[in-house]
């Protein structure tokens, strides 16, 4: 983290319902290029922290202050109109359950072609940008045509992230994009998320309660609980050696092959 | 496909046997005589007998229904007493003015419903919304005779903006003879450019439909809303607003196209309901088709004109639900026609 401002910073952060508060972060940071994991039990505030970023919490009737600050620029208070500006083409959102994340009757193509339309305006290269995405993420350009029930989940999710790719989003919100997915498809996912990373300086915010999958792929985890970051550390330091008890829960309730799980 | 298409058609010609057999059943029960209509008030009792040797009604009902079905196969839907004309040349010179009434109805239904549930669904529980379902309540339960008097008496009467009855200017026909292309005079008028006559027939259709397109603005609106506000929960949804989509588009581009299968579903359902409602609807307005035909035949006893109408309308009926399923597929790919 060399650069002067990191790509998504974000600084007292406070996300409530009403009298209840969900998310009290007091600084969180992910340089471009950077996976940042998000780890923590469900209800820890991981996914909400994800969708205040998109700006998408406040519709779902949250009450959001602080600072998110995306390249240099302010998003909480920020217009609506300016947010739906940016959202899709500086960020774009990875679902969680890519079974469900196209509109069923219509080509996913048409979804990626229209978001094109939306933020860079009419024109033939719509199509040929579509089609280069398509490849960046391993898949066949022909699949654009496809609907949704005629793709598999890690399809799906691959063009998802496509999508990201072909409106030019430098930070993708992962909202537990690999829990409805098999292993295989799961470390393809990775796999690909993290070449995005090396060759193409995409940064992630990779929200997940795995923490086997995160200490794979993170450059840096942050964990939550009930709200709060606990403890942020690089991925391979937090790993061996966590500080805090809560941590220490989490990994040991990570599965382990060929042997008990360690106390 | 093919198979399904057969299959429907086999099992609709099942259905259409027994509306003729239930139809020409029930008409038999009714007291009244249909020969004393057809010989006339002053006929002697020696005649009604001989007309009523002349048109088989003094042979057993079956033998008559079985007679009657290889007639229809043949296009021979037997004779009105009424009119003493075939009664599929009457229908069929009747038909085209119904079905442009009841059309007019479902493309006023589709114009206005569509749009106004999408607003309320929009609006949820705001005021569009409120105002949507409550317009909704009126023009799904108003009685349809009663809202055509209430226009009728109010633009015609009242404001005298617009006919009363009928289906066009008579003198205009004579000096604007209408061509027949489709045989719907409205788009016969428009085809041929025949502006005059499409005015006329567009004057006089205008109550007539808005009366009929109450019942499927009403539903289509209602249904609409309940679809979309049933998507806004789904991922996709989230997902096209997490591209920066605007809430108008997120509703009318994408999540509307969900129930664009429901509402082609429904309009089968509303094309037959709106089939006898316009029978109602034409009685109120003088409308020359099928419902004055039927309600006119009814009164007489007109036993082969009620079991041609009732046929007629059953077929169509029949039609309109084949129509529907076979587009079905082609806007929802999840579904195969087996």
């Amino acid at each position: 983290m060399s650069t002067a401002e990191p790509l998504l910073a974000i600084r007292d952060l406070r996300v409530s319902f009403g009298e209840r508060t969900q998310v009290e972060l007091a600084e969180l940071t992910l340089g471009a290029g950077e996976i940042l994991g998000l780890a923590g039990e469900s209800g820890a505030g991981k996914s909400l922290t994800g969708l205040a970023v998109l700006g998408l919490a406040r519709r779902a009737g949250a009450t959001v202050t602080g600072s998110i600050r995306l390249a240099g620029e302010e998003l909480v208070g920020a217009p609506e109109r300016r947010l739906r500006l940016l959202r899709g083409s500086t960020m774009a959102l990875i679902p969680q359950s890519p079974a469900g994340a196209f509109n069923p009757v219509l080509p996913v193509g048409t979804t990626v072609l229209r978001a094109l339309r939306l933020h860079r305006g009419a024109g033939a290269t719509a199509r040929e940008r579509a089609e280069s995405a398509m490849r960046r993420v391993w898949l066949d350009p022909e699949h654009l045509a496809r609907y949704p029930h005629q793709l598999s989940g890690g399809q799906l999710q691959r063009v998802a992230i496509a999508l990201g790719l072909a409106l030019g989003a430098q930070l993708l919100i992962a909202d537990e994009p690999t829990s409805a997915l098999d292993v295989t498809v799961q470390a393809e996912i990775c796999k690909l998320l993290a070449e995005l990373r090396d060759k193409e300086e995409m940064s992630v915010l990779f929200v997940s309660h795995d923490l086997a999958v995160l200490a794979g792929l993170c450059d840096r985890i942050a964990v939550m609980r009930a709200g709060r970051v606990i403890e942020a550390r690089p991925a391979g330091e937090l790993v061996a050696d966590p500080r805090e008890d809560y941590t220490r829960e989490l990994l040991a309730a990570v599965p382990r092959l060929g042997g008990a799980t360690h106390a | 496909m093919i198979a399904y298409t057969a299959r429907r058609l086999g099992l609709s010609a099942l259905v259409a046997l027994g509306v003729v057999v239930l139809t020409f059943v029930i008409a038999r029960l009714v007291p009244g005589d249909p020969a004393a209509g057809w010989a006339g008030p002053r006929a002697s009792p020696e005649e009604r007998a001989r007309v009523r040797e002349e048109l088989g009604l003094d042979r057993p009902t079956h033998e008559q229904i079985i007679d009657y079905v290889g007639g229809v196969l043949r296009g021979d839907w037997g004779i009105s007493v009424r009119t003493h004309r075939p009664v599929l040349d009457d229908l069929l010179s009747l038909l085209p003015n119904t079905l442009q009434l009841v059309l007019a109805g479902l493309l006023i239904g589709l114009l206005v419903g569509v749009p106004a549930g999408l607003l309320a669904a929009r609006w949820h529980n705001r005021l569009p919304d409120v105002l949507v379902r409550s317009a909704a309540i009126v023009g799904a339960s108003m009685p349809v005779f009663w809202l055509a008097l209430l226009l009728q008496t109010f633009f015609a009467g009242q404001l005298r903006l617009l006919p009363v009855a009928g289906s066009w200017d008579a003198d205009m026909l004579a000096q604007y003879p209408l061509a027949k292309v489709t045989g719907l005079p409205l788009v016969d008028a428009l085809v041929t450019g025949n502006w005059p006559m499409l005015a006329s027939v567009f004057d006089h259709l205008l109550l007539p439909a808005l009366v009929v397109s109450a019942y499927p603005v009403a539903v289509i609106a209602r249904l609409v809303r309940a679809s979309v506000l049933d998507t806004l929960g789904e991922t996709h949804i989230q997902m096209v607003r997490s591209l920066g989509f605007a809430e108008r588009a997120v509703l009318g581009r994408f999540a509307v196209r969900l129930s664009w299968n429901p509402v082609l579903q429904l309009c089968a359902l509303i094309f037959g309901y709106s089939l006898v409602n316009s029978f109602l609807v034409e009685a109120v307005f003088n409308y020359p088709g099928l419902g004055r035909y039927a309600a006119n035949s009814a009164t007489v006893l007109d036993v082969p004109a009620i079991v041609g109408v009732t046929l007629l309308v059953a077929l169509l009926y029949i039609a309109a639900n084949l129509i529907v399923d076979l587009v079905h597929a082609a806007l929802d790919p999840r579904i195969r026609l087996r």
